[in-house]
C-alpha cells in the first residue's frame, strides 16, 4: 500500500488536475523541468514506467522538439541552415520545452489514472448521480467478464478443431455468441438487482472513503500552495519569452520564490511518498532492531 | 415457532402450458429451519422457491395463499422483501453486479437508502462475519466460483436477510469450494437462526446439514418431513442415485429405524448388520484391454504459462491406451486443467514432449463451460458445421446423435438445454471431430443424478467402442463409476495411476463414500453396489 493510496480522493484529484493544468499552461522551460522532475520522481516511487515505454517516451520527446524548429521560422539567433531552412536558438529552445511540458503533462495524467482508479473517480462524481456511478460500476465488471469469455469461447473452439467457418464467419460468429451471453447474464443481473431492491425509491450512495482531519489539512497546503503560485503569476513571475531572443530565466519579478514554491508543489507527492519510505523503515527498525530475537 | 412461510393449496401454471408446475402445495415453514427442496428436474422445486420471493415469481396462474409471517408474498413492501428475503442463484458470475466486491455488498444497502455511515458498518461487519476480509478490495471478475457465491451470499445478509432462498447455489462450484459454502450456510443457521430454503443435486454432502426436507415429485409434494425421514421418499421420486451413500446402503439393505445420512452413521449402521464379520475380499477383473502401445503419451512434461512464473506442469508422465476411461482427480488449482489442454494442443511444454500415435486431430476437447461449443441457433447448426469441416455430410450428424440419444435435441436452441442434455451434444460435436482421444474438462459439473448415470454410461460405452477417454474431475463418486483406471494429480504431476478398484480401495481418505462407510468393516469396495453385494451374498448363505 503506498502512501497515496490513503488520500482521500478529493484532494489527490484537486493535486492531479492542478499538476496537469500548470505543466500546460506555463510556456517556460524552468517549470517545464520542474513539473517533469516531480512527474518522474513520484511515479518512480510510485509505479515506475516500464523500461521498455522509455524508448517511445524518448522519441516523442526528440520528434517535438525537434519538429518545432522546421516549422516556425522565428527568433534571431540561427544556428544553421537545413535545406535552406535557417534553424534557431529561439525555435528549438521552444521546441525542448513544448516537448517537456507535453511529456510531464502525459506523466501526470499517468498518475492521475493510477492513483484515482475506478472507485475513487466513482466516489467524486457518484454522489451527483448514483445512477450514473452504479452503470459506471456495472460496465467496469462487464469489460473484462466479456473479454474473458471470448478467449473462453475461442479456446473452446480450438480444442474441438476449430468452428470449422471461416476467418472472418469464426469472428462473426464468436461476436454473437459473446452478444446472446451478455444479454443471457444481463437477465440474470436485472433480477439479481431487483431481488435486492434494485426498483426501490431513495437509492443512497456509499462513500467508502472519509474525509479525516489529515486530508483537511492535505487539501490546506495544496490551496496555499495554489494560491501562492498565482498569486506570483499575477505579480508578473513565471514569464517568459522564446522570441524574437531568449528572455533570461532570471529576467521576471520573483523568479526565485515563484521557482521555489512551483518547484516544491511539483514534487510534493514525490517528498511525502518518499518521507512515507523512509519513516516506515525507520519505524519497523526501531521495532525490530538489528540482531534483536536472535 | 413462528412459521416462517405459509403454503396453502398453491397451484401455479406456466402461461402455454397445460399441466401445472406446482398442484395443490401445503406447507408451513417455521422460522429457523433449513430445507431442502428436491426432485427431479421439472418437478416444481426451483417454481416453488420463486414462489417465496416476491420478485422472482415468475408470470403465470397462480391459485392459492402464500404468505410470509401473515403478510402475502404478493402485497409484500418492498422494502421488507428486498432486505428480509436473501435470493442466491446458480450462476455465480452472472448474478453479481459491481466491479468490486465492496461495492457489492453495499449494492443492496444504497438501494434501501441506507446512509454512508451505517453502510460502512453493515458491510465491515458483514465482511468479518463471513470471512472475506482478505478480498474485501478485490475485483469481482477475479474471484473463483466458490468466493464469488460467498460475496452474493454477504451481499444479501448486508442487506439483513432473516430468510435465505438458494437454488442450487453450489451446482457449478467445486466440491472443496461447495464444502466450504454449506459450511458457512449450516453455521449462519446454528449461531444466528437464519431461516434457510435450498435446492441442490449434492444431497451426499446438503442432507446430513438440513433439518427438513421436502419431495417434490411432477408438482406435487410427496414427502414434508424431518431429514432423517427423507430419504425413502427421495427414492420414490426416482432420484435414489442422489441420496448419500450412507442412505442407500440402509436402502438397500432394507434396514429399519431412522435413516442414516452422514459417513458416521453409515459406519455405526453397517458395523450393526454386519456385527464384526468381515467378508473374503471379492477383487473385480481389471477389463481387459490393449496395453501394447498407448494412443496418447506424455513423457517428463514441464510447463508454465509465463517465463517468470514458477512451474504449473513438473515432469508429467502419462500414458492413454485405446477403449479405457482414465480419470484424474486432484483438488482445485493442481494443474489438472493445464494437463489437458497441454494433451489438446492448445498449450506446448517447453520441456518433454506429448505424443500421439496417429497424426491426423488427435485429441478433441470438453471444455468445463461446454455451452462455449455452440455458436449457432441450433445445435443441428453447429453439429453440420463440424461434420463439414471432416468432410461428412447431415447423415453423419444423424447418426450420432443418434447414437448419443440426442437426435431429439438437433432443432432446440444450445441456450435453452439442460446441463446433461448440453453435455451429450457437446460430446456430439467432439465425436465429429473423428478424433481417437477424447479430453474431458469436469464432465459432470452441475449435473443432477440422473444425468450423471446417463453420463458415465455415454462415456463408458464409448470407451468400449474404441475412443480413449480422458476426463479430470474433482468429483470422486462420478470418477468412480465411470473410470477403468485412475490418477491422482498432485503437484504438478500425476502421483498415482493405477486401476480404478486399487485406486479407491487403497485410500481410505480420497475416496468415495461408499469406501469410506465400508472401509475395515466389509470387503474392499468402492461403489454403494459393491458394498451391498456382499450384504446379500451374507444374508443368502
Amino acid at each position: 500500500m503506498k502512501k497515496t493510496d490513503t488520500c482521500h480522493p478529493l484532494p489527490l484529484l484537486l493535486f492531479f488536475v492542478a499538476a496537469v493544468l500548470f505543466s500546460v499552461l506555463y510556456m517556460h522551460p524552468v517549470p517545464a523541468l520542474l513539473s517533469l522532475l516531480g512527474a518522474v520522481c513520484f511515479l518512480s516511487l510510485y509505479q515506475p514506467i516500464p523500461l521498455r515505454e522509455i524508448p517511445y517516451l524518448i522519441i516523442l520527446f526528440l520528434a517535438v522538439s525537434l519538429t518545432n524548429p522546421v516549422f516556425t521560422l522565428r527568433g534571431r539567433t540561427v544556428l544553421f541552415f537545413l535545406l535552406d531552412i535557417p534553424i534557431t536558438l529561439e525555435s528549438l529552445a521552444a521546441g525542448a520545452t513544448n516537448a517537456t511540458l507535453l511529456l510531464a503533462a502525459l506523466l501526470w495524467c499517468r498518475a492521475l489514472f493510477y492513483c484515482l482508479d475506478g472507485d475513487r473517480l466513482l466516489y467524486l462524481f457518484g454522489k451527483r448521480a448514483p445512477k450514473t456511478a452504479l452503470i459506471l460500476s456495472m460496465t467496469l465488471r462487464f469489460i473484462p467478464m466479456l473479454t474473458r469469455r471470448l478467449r473462453e469461447i475461442r479456446t473452446a473452439q480450438q480444442g474441438c478443431g476449430g468452428t470449422g467457418a471461416g476467418k472472418l464467419r469464426s469472428v462473426a460468429l464468436y461476436f454473437s455468441a459473446l452478444v446472446t451471453c451478455a444479454l443471457e447474464d444481463s437477465v440474470t443481473a436485472g433480477a439479481s438487482m431487483e431481488c435486492r431492491g434494485g426498483d426501490l425509491p431513495g437509492r443512497s450512495f456509499w462513500a467508502p472513503y472519509v474525509f479525516t482531519r489529515r486530508d483537511k489539512g492535505i487539501t490546506a497546503v495544496l490551496l496555499l500552495f495554489l494560491a501562492g503560485i498565482l498569486a506570483l503569476t499575477a505579480a508578473g513571475a513565471g514569464a517568459f519569452r522564446f522570441y524574437p531572443a531568449l528572455s533570461g530565466i532570471w529576467d521576471a519579478p520573483l523568479s526565485l520564490p515563484f521557482y521555489c514554491i512551483y518547484g516544491l508543489f511539483m514534487l510534493l507527492p514525490a517528498l511525502w511518498e518518499a518521507w512515507a519510505h523512509i519513516s516506515y523503515a525507520r519505524a519497523l527498525s526501531r521495532a525490530f532492531p538489528a540482531g534483536a530475537g536472535k | 415457532m413462528h412459521p416462517c412461510f405459509t403454503v396453502e393449496g398453491l397451484s401455479f401454471t406456466y402461461p402455454q402450458s397445460i399441466s401445472p408446475a406446482l398442484e395443490n402445495v401445503n406447507l408451513t415453514i417455521e422460522e429457523g429451519a433449513f430445507l431442502l427442496l428436491c426432485g427431479k428436474t421439472g418437478s416444481g422445486k426451483s417454481t416453488l422457491l420463486r414462489m417465496l420471493k416476491r420478485e422472482m415469481t415468475p408470470h403465470g396462474t397462480l391459485r392459492g395463499r402464500r404468505l410470509y409471517g401473515d403478510t402475502d408474498i404478493a402485497a409484500l413492501d418492498g422494502r421488507v422483501s428486498a432486505s428480509k428475503i436473501g435470493y442466491i442463484m446458480q450462476d455465480p458470475d452472472a448474478q453479481l453486479v459491481c466491479d468490486s466486491v465492496a461495492r457489492e455488498m453495499a449494492y443492496g444497502l444504497e438501494n434501501l437508502g441506507t446512509p454512508s455511515d451505517g453502510i460502512r458498518r453493515t458491510v465491515a461487519e458483514t465482511a468479518s462475519r463471513l470471512g472475506l476480509a482478505g478480498i474485501f478490495h478485490a475485483r469481482t471478475d477475479r474471484l473463483s466460483s466458490g468466493q464469488k457465491q460467498l460475496v452474493a451470499l454477504a451481499a444479501v445478509l448486508a442487506m439483513g436477510a432473516r430468510v435465505l432462498l438458494l437454488d442450487e447455489p453450489c451446482s457449478m462450484l467445486d466440491p472443496i469450494a461447495a464444502a466450504d459454502f454449506l459450511a458457512v450456510l449450516e453455521r449462519l443457521h446454528r449461531e444466528e437462526g437464519i431461516t434457510i430454503i435450498m435446492t441442490d443435486h449434492r444431497l451426499e454432502s446438503v442432507l446430513p446439514l438440513c433439518t427438513g426436507a421436502v419431495v417434490l415429485d411432477e408438482g406435487k409434494v410427496i414427502f414434508s418431513g424431518p431429514a432423517k425421514d427423507a430419504p425413502a421418499a427421495i427414492a420414490a421420486a426416482g432420484l435414489e442415485a442422489a441420496l448419500p451413500a450412507a442412505s442407500r446402503i440402509f436402502l438397500k439393505t432394507g434396514g429399519e429405524g431412522p435413516c442414516p445420512l452422514s459417513v458416521g452413521e453409515g459406519r455405526r449402521y453397517l458395523s450393526r448388520i454386519t456385527a464384526g464379520g468381515v467378508l473374503e475380499a471379492q477383487v473385480p477383473n481389471p477389463t481387459s484391454r490393449d496395453f501394447a502401445k498407448p494412443v496418447l503419451q506424455v513423457r517428463d512434461a514441464w510447463f508454465r504459462y509465463h517465463k517468470k512464473d514458477s512451474d504449473v506442469l513438473r515432469g508429467l508422465e502419462l500414458s492413454l491406451y485405446s477403449g479405457e476411461v482414465l480419470a484424474l482427480l486432484g483438488a482445485c488449482g493442481s494443474g489438472k486443467t493445464t494437463a489437458l489442454s497441454l494433451m489438446a494442443g492448445l498449450l506446448h511444454p517447453y520441456s518433454g514432449s506429448v505424443k500421439f500415435s496417429c497424426k491426423k486431430n488427435p485429441t478433441a476437447m470438453l471444455p468445463a463451460n461446454s455451452g462455449d461449443l455452440f455458436l449457432h441457433d441450433t445445435v443441428r447448426g453447429d453439429l453440420e458445421q463440424a461434420a463439414a469441416h471432416t468432410g461428412r455430410g447431415t447423415e453423419a450428424v444423424e447418426e450420432t446423435a443418434a447414437m448419443l440419444g440426442a437426435a431429439h435435441l438437433l432443432k432446440r436452441n444450445p441456450r435453452d438445454l439442460s446441463g446433461g442434455e448440453r453435455q451429450k451434444c457437446a460430446l456430439c460435436r467432439l465425436l465429429l471431430t473423428d478424433a481417437p482421444v477424447l479430453l474431458l474438462d469436469e464432465p459432470a459439473r452441475g449435473l443432477d443424478a440422473p444425468a450423471r448415470g446417463e453420463l458415465s454410461r455415454i462415456l463408458r460405452e464409448l470407451a468400449r467402442s474404441g475412443k480413449a477417454v480422458l476426463l479430470v474431475t474433482h468429483d470422486v463418486a462420478f470418477a468412480a463409476d465411470t473410470a477403468d483406471r485412475c490418477g491422482l494429480f498432485f503437484d504438478g504431476k500425476v502421483i498415482v495411476q493405477e486401476d480404478a478398484f486399487s485406486f479407491f480401495t487403497g485410500s481410505t481418505a480420497y475416496t468415495t463414500a461408499a469406501r469410506r462407510i465400508s472401509a475395515g468393516i466389509t470387503a474392499p469396495a468402492f461403489t454403494v453396489d459393491q458394498v451391498t453385494a456382499q450384504l446379500c451374498g451374507r444374508r443368502d448363505r
